[in-house]
């Protein structure tokens, strides 16, 4: 694959279905192989299974039993569903905003000069990688009512705490600060994209007469936009599907004010046996998330700037 | 002209693709097990071709050094049966080993003896029809039933057919906080399951005797934030056939006023007498039951056999057992449950024979001497009683002859529980009664209020789950 | 103002700023280099009041982990729970195993996802954006759902109770890597392949000599979260593994709890304490790649 043919389409610029855009096509797919294979092993039979299942009764253990809309029929009258995407949405409303802030934020301040900045990389980056049921049950003793640590440091302020996870209007931001904790995780991808912007835009800024402020907003935002959207769809599609704090903690009380969607998705499928009507529901959260997702990207369309992009 | 070849040859790629993964698919469609939706009414269909030799595999949990225990059990086994080869599969306990269990059993490759130890018990397989029944072996080797507890073995049958062996007994009893009782000028809890003085009435005035604000100390703990809330006054949700068939069918929780009043009692303890934890307290220590009263600060709480060992490590206090206390007035007997497991056995599988000599095994007293007893709780045999207080009081050489004699007498004054001895519980359980449950904790509603704005879905509920089960 | 220069002469526009910038810059940025420790400092502080918990927790006997009142300091600092709790469960083995499998996932993640998102960013195709919105969605489906129907193929290929299924979909790529990846790769002027082009470079040789070079951060975070993702995955091994010998931490830790009310807290704390190391280690070291403006040369302006 020769590369001065390449230029000479760009310099003439006629579209033609050259040998070498196709060859190009070629490198396209010989480079998403392995991408492309394991989908069509692992996950697009699945995939479509699931979808099948959705209109099917199947307890797991035996075979399922095709019962048509049945599952979608009961879905619309089924009001736990309703609460739990009430629930969810509260929670990524809160979570996902102030998550992504506090991560830019911190990854700002870090990268821009800290003493012992490695360590505090690390301890910041520290609670992300703790899997999830011990760190519950710590959590769950941090926010007793009586005794926890969050409490009695409230009270030595003369506050109050509420009764945190059985509480109906506390229990949510609970967890949503409990979400905070994991900042680390998107910090560290922010801190990977501040370290891509070269120093010369900077440099040229600075000499411009651009004060810090306006460096932030004309360089450092337009420069992180990608890592921000990546951030950003992850961070919905994450807070979508958060399942095993509320599994652990509160089983989804005190009376549904906690069922996140993934919780009852998960009670469906492997408490209650009702495969098929957790399939079911995972489409139609799917079908919320791509629908979320899809408006995130064209929202914010313009304002990503891809420094590499190319000519599609 | 360019962009259309491209999309007709994506397309078609497309096509190729969802055909070949259809055809993947269908390949790999769950291995139908035998007898999927037909009842398991008496085994008329031949079992499955028999492999002597094969290997029997034994789905066993894992928790906290329960492995030790199997392990030592099924060695004994192994070394009595030569013949026979075990393969053990541990997993963790609750939800995973049923999901484990489940997967087992939509791949293929069911085990022989399992043991949920959570909320979806063996009926809830049988209704299925995947439980294997063990009678045609119950009366060949005339294995002797009159050892087992009644009430356990009556929950082993499904539709007439024994389908599962009682494997342990957890009681539930009092543990009281001595020292707390002493401070307060009271005398220690009767051991006496029999006394009908010690009622519950009695109970809610020791625990407002036990409260004190000035020390933080609370009398009780929440009677029980769950569905056994219902059973405090001797009374019931559902009809008493829901433990002989297993299936949740008659919701009665409206219609009895008895139990209305005792789920307003235990919610009185909490909210006006404030003597009761919260169910906000618990929650933080209710992950794998750790329990407040280990902080020394509840005089008394309904605790289980299970509790024991944890109990053992309290350095700072001294604790007792005691009976549970009678339905005011004793009026009516208690109703309260003993955990029981099973271990049972799924049908397809490869020896069968094989499989059957470890179940066997399992129940008997040689190995119920290993697991259960040597790991902690009390067996599922009456006459293996006096071996487990033996064991205990190695371990707790403090206790006294009453306490250890009210721990083998707890079982006898108790009975299976709703939740893994039926089949549809789990759903309402989660779905309807729990949220009624913590409507009333929170202070929402009433007792009264909460019970009946939740029959229609309950009934509904009911309804829903009991669909195809006869 | 102190500045170097004194002869009129000398006095150039652009220069004269510089003493006073200089000397406010330096002051500016000492302020801003503390004040931004402090508020760091502060937010670290109480990201650790659990870990502290867990370390505290680690040390003590297990009767008195929730005995009131509160203390963070153990009444007798149990250094015995740590090895005790390693001979209480096969740890060494678990934490062995696990270590196999998430080294094998991570090389396999970092080389895959790289060469697709190489295609995604860099190389036209037909029906690229097609399959990227499919591979957008299939972060988006719950995996409990799709869960049995995998389960079953590995049946079928007879991976069960192997490693298999645990390491080998990491080699195919992963769609949060891949997406990853693309977004960085995005960020690399193309102009940069052009050049190369001219100079007659196949795409590999642009994969392989300029982007992953380039691309150090971004590969370290792929790395970073590949490693966190196999170690901490619970529910794979749960599912694939059967044979004791073979199963991993997160399942293994597991083993201290019990759900009857005796689960060895002291012992889970430190079991958990233990299981941070790797992760945290691979953190440290590929700390290395994220050094400020290493990233472009040679590239003018």
């Amino acid at each position: 694959m020769s590369g001065t043919e390449i230029t000479a389409t760009r310099i003439t610029g006629r579209q033609r279905p050259s040998k070498l855009l196709r060859k190009e096509y070629l490198a396209f797919y010989l480079f998403a192989s392995p991408w492309l294979l394991g989908l069509l092993f692992f996950t697009l039979g699945p995939t479509i299974a699931s979808f099948v299942l959705s209109f099917s009764e199947y307890p797991l253990i035996v075979a399922p039993t095709w019962i048509g809309l049945a599952n979608y029929a009961n879905m619309i009258t089924d009001e736990l569903i309703v609460q739990a995407l009430k629930v969810t949405f509260l929670y990524s409303l809160g979570a996902v905003p102030l998550g992504l802030t506090a991560a830019f934020l911190i990854a700002i301040l870090m990268n821009q000069g800290i003493h012992g900045i490695r360590v505090f990389r690390t301890v910041y980056y520290l609670p992300a990688i703790i899997s999830g049921v011990p760190v519950a049950l710590v959590w769950m003793w941090v926010l007793n009512p009586d005794f926890g640590v969050l409490n009695s440091a409230l009270r030595t302020i003369g506050i109050q705490g509420p009764a945190w996870l059985f509480n109906r209007e506390w229990v949510i931001p609970a967890f949503i600060m409990m979400s905070l904790w994991n900042v680390g995780a998107p910090m560290v991808i922010f801190l990977a994209g501040l370290q891509g912007i070269p120093q010369h835009l900077y440099e040229a800024a600075e000499i411009d007469g651009a004060t810090t402020i306006e460096r932030f907003f004309y360089v450092t935002i337009p420069m992180m936009s990608p890592v921000i959207l990546f951030n950003l769809v992850l961070g919905v599609i994450g807070s979508f599907q958060i399942f095993t704090p509320a599994y652990i903690m509160t089983s989804g009380g005190p009376a549904n004010a906690s069922l996140f969607y993934g919780l009852y998705l998960y009670d469906n499928a492997f408490r209650f046996l009702k495969m098929g009507y957790a399939s079911a529901l995972a489409w139609l959260m799917f079908m919320i998330i791509l629908i979320l997702t899809l408006l995130i990207f064209r929202l914010t369309g313009r304002w990503v700037y891809y420094e590499g992009s190319i000519q599609s | 002209m360019r962009n259309q070849l491209n999309r007709r040859s994506f397309l078609k790629m497309a096509g190729m693709v969802t055909g070949a993964s259809a055809l993947a698919l269908a390949g790999c469609a769950p291995a139908a097990t035998p007898n999927t939706s037909a009842p398991a009414v008496a085994a008329t269909s031949a079992p499955p071709a028999q492999q002597a030799g094969a290997p029997v595999p034994a789905l066993l949990r894992s928790d906290a050094g329960e492995k030790d225990y199997f392990e030592k059990a099924i060695s004994l086994f192994e070394s009595r049966n030569p013949t026979i080869k075990v393969t053990r599969v541990y997993s963790p306990g609750q939800e995973p080993y049923t999901t484990k269990l489940d997967l087992m059993i939509a791949g293929g490759d069911p085990p022989a003896i399992y043991a949920p130890f959570s909320a979806r018990g063996y009926r809830y397989y049988a209704s299925k029809g995947l439980s294997q029944p063990l009678d045609d072996f119950i009366n060949r080797d005339k294995v002797d039933m009159s050892d087992f507890f009644e009430d356990a073995l009556k929950g082993c049958k499904y539709k007439g057919q024994y389908m599962a062996l009682p494997l342990d007994a957890w009681p539930h009893l009092v543990i009281f906080n001595r020292d707390l009782f002493k401070k307060a000028g009271l005398p220690d809890l009767t051991t006496d399951w029999t006394d009908k003085t010690w009622d519950t009435n009695a109970y809610a005035e020791l625990a407002k005797k036990l409260t004190d604000p000035a020390t933080q100390t609370l009398g009780s703990r929440i009677y029980s934030s769950g569905w056994p809330a219902g059973w405090v006054f001797g009374t019931d949700w559902f009809t008493p056939d829901v433990y002989e068939t297993g299936i949740v069918k008659t919701w009665i929780g409206d219609k009895t006023p008895q139990t209305i009043a005792a789920v307003q009692w235990v919610a009185d303890m909490v909210l006006k007498d404030k003597t009761a934890t919260t169910p906000a307290q618990e929650k933080s220590l209710a992950a794998a039951n750790q329990n407040p009263f280990t902080t020394g600060k509840v005089a008394m709480y309904v605790g289980n056999i299970g509790d024991l060992s944890t109990l053992q490590q309290i350095t700072d206090f001294d604790w007792g057992l005691a009976a549970l206390p009678f339905p005011p007035g004793a009026s009516l007997p208690r109703h309260w449950h003993v955990w029981i497991d099973f271990w049972s056995m799924i049908k397809g599988v490869k020896n069968l024979e094989g499989a059957w000599q470890l179940l066997k095994f399992m129940v008997s007293a040689d190995a119920q001497k290993i697991y259960p007893i040597e790991y902690g709780p009390q067996s599922s045999l009456k006459s293996l009683a006096n071996y487990w207080v033996e064991v205990q009081k190695k371990l707790m050489p403090k206790k006294t002859d009453q306490e250890f004699q009210t721990m083998i007498d707890a079982p006898k004054n108790e009975q299976i529980d709703l939740e893994n001895w039926t089949i549809n519980f789990s759903p309402i359980q989660t779905q309807a009664m729990q949220p009624m449950l913590d409507t009333v904790w929170l202070g929402e509603k009433t007792a009264e209020q909460a019970i009946k704005d939740v029959t229609p879905k309950m009934n509904q509920l009911i309804k829903d789950t009991t669909a195809g089960l006869s | 103002m102190t500045a170097t220069t004194t002869s009129h002469a000398d006095y150039h526009p652009t220069e004269a700023e510089r003493p006073i910038w200089y000397k406010r810059k330096s002051v500016r940025k000492r302020i801003s280099l503390w004040s931004n420790t402090i508020i760091i400092l502060l937010g670290a502080l109480i990201l650790m009041v659990p870990l502290a918990w867990m370390l505290s927790t680690s040390l003590k006997a297990n009767g008195e982990v929730f005995h009131l009142p509160i203390s963070w300091i153990p009444r007798k600092i149990l250094f015995q729970n740590y090895p005790d709790a390693i001979t209480y469960v096969p740890f060494p083995t678990y934490y062995r195993n696990s270590l196999f499998i998430a080294s094998l996932s991570v090389i396999g993640a970092v080389l895959s996802s790289s060469l697709v998102a190489f295609a995604f960013a860099r190389l036209r195709g037909p029906g690229k954006n097609i399959l990227f919105i499919i591979l957008l969605s299939t972060l988006m489906l719950p995996s409990e759902v799709t869960l049995v129907p995998i389960y079953l193929i590995m049946r079928n290929l007879g991976w069960l109770d192997s490693y298999r299924p645990l390491i080998v979909p990491y080699w195919f790529g992963g769609a949060f890597y891949i997406f990853l990846l693309r977004q960085f790769f995005m960020t690399i002027p193309s102009e940069l392949d052009d050049a190369a082009k001219i100079d007659g470079a196949t795409f590999w040789d642009i994969y392989w000599r300029i982007m992953l070079p380039l691309s150090k951060p971004a590969l370290a975070t792929v790395a970073i979260f590949a490693f966190y993702d196999s170690w901490n995955d619970f529910r794979s091994p749960l599912i694939y593994l059967n044979s004791d010998n073979l199963l991993t931490l997160p399942v293994g830790l597991s083993s201290y709890m019990s759900t009857l009310g005796n689960t060895h807290w002291n012992y889970l704390m430190a079991a958990t304490l233990l299981t941070l190391i790797p992760p945290l280690l691979i953190f440290f070291f590929t700390q290395r790649f994220f050094i400020q403006g290493a990233i472009l040369t040679g590239l003018k302006g």
